[in-house]
């Protein structure tokens, strides 16, 4: 059996062994004679490995201040800026269907306000129909 | 006799907006009413949207004056038919002849409403065939007021509608402005 041990040490150490060897190291080492140091270290292992972990969260509690409040009025001031944009939007579109209302209408009396004035025009123009008369005389009163 | 001159006034008033009523149903006719509310936001607009020049100055003055505009117009009917009921239905001592355009085929009159020295209505009536037209505005101006909206053509926006004599050729309003 000791010489097994040592075969299977030497191949530990040589980096060589597999896992079913190093298993099979390890029982031996348990009921074999001697090999304290190995023993120590083997056994040591397993104990540390079956040792449950100690670690523990914190328990102490740190309380993170609440910002929900920043958060709504975050939100409020977006949206009561939009609806105020919105607004002002609307009351220029608003404004600027008013005044191009108001322009059709006002064109609507100029175009035909100028049709009196075409025909004053026609009618200033008329006075130039004597002019020949005027040039040259009648000559029916001759 | 007071009292008399105040029911004949609203009895032609009355006249007036019965005319307006009479069509407001008839799908063959557009109506558009400029309310004073409507003419203050345009003088808003133009405020703050037209320059500081003497042009613009003139017409937001006068856009304050204009209490309100109905017009009522359709390309559908006989005009003529129409330009001889509504001349019917205004009583001629209340308003003066301003021009009267009569052609062949076309009949177009301007008559005022004065009060006070003050021109208190516009209206505006004219008949053709197919086309009439009723505009009645409503204000507190002077001729020269009237005058300025004769002469000027470059007013900011009309352009788009200006036909005058000295405007530019622009194309034909909306439907319901002709």
């Amino acid at each position: 059996m000791n010489q097994r041990i040592d075969e299977l040490l030497e191949k530990y150490w040589e980096a060589e062994s597999s896992l079913a060897e190093e298993q099979e190291l390890k029982t031996l080492l348990l009921s074999a004679e001697g090999y304290a140091d190995e023993k120590a270290l083997f056994l040591g292992l397993s104990d540390f490995s079956n040792e449950e972990p100690s670690l523990q969260m914190p328990t102490k509690i740190i309380p993170i201040k609440s910002r929900n409040w920043m958060n709504w009025a975050a939100s409020a001031a977006i949206l009561i800026g939009s609806v105020w944009g919105w607004r002002v939007y609307e009351q220029k579109q608003a404004e600027q269907e008013a005044y191009m209302e108001v322009m059709q209408a006002f064109a609507l009396i100029q175009t035909n306000l100028s049709k009196g004035q075409e025909q004053m025009t026609i009618m200033n123009d008329m006075k130039y129909l004597n002019t020949t008369n005027q040039l040259f005389g009648n000559p029916t009163n001759k | 006799m007071l009292f008399a001159f105040i029911i004949k006034a609203q009895a032609q008033d009355d006249a007036i907006q019965r005319f307006f009523s009479k069509y407001m149903d008839d799908d063959r006719f557009s109506r558009v009413y400029i309310s004073p509310k409507m003419m203050q936001m345009a003088g808003g607009f133009l405020k703050s949207n037209a320059g500081t020049d003497k042009d613009s100055q003139d017409l937001g003055v006068l856009i304050q004056k204009v209490k309100g505009i109905r017009i009522l117009s359709s390309d559908e009917v006989n005009g003529l038919t129409f330009y001889k009921e509504a001349m019917g239905t205004l009583s001629k001592n209340k308003y003066e002849d301003l021009m009267i355009v009569e052609d062949k085929g076309s009949s177009l009159k301007f008559m005022v409403r004065e009060e006070g020295g003050l021109v208190k209505e516009l209206m505006m009536i004219s008949g053709e065939e197919g086309d009439f037209t009723l505009l009645s505005m409503l204000g507190s101006f002077t001729y020269e007021d009237l005058n300025l909206l004769a002469e000027k053509t470059d007013i900011p926006g009309m352009e788009m509608y200006g036909k005058g004599s000295k405007g530019p050729k622009g194309e034909k309003g909306p439907k319901g402005i002709k």
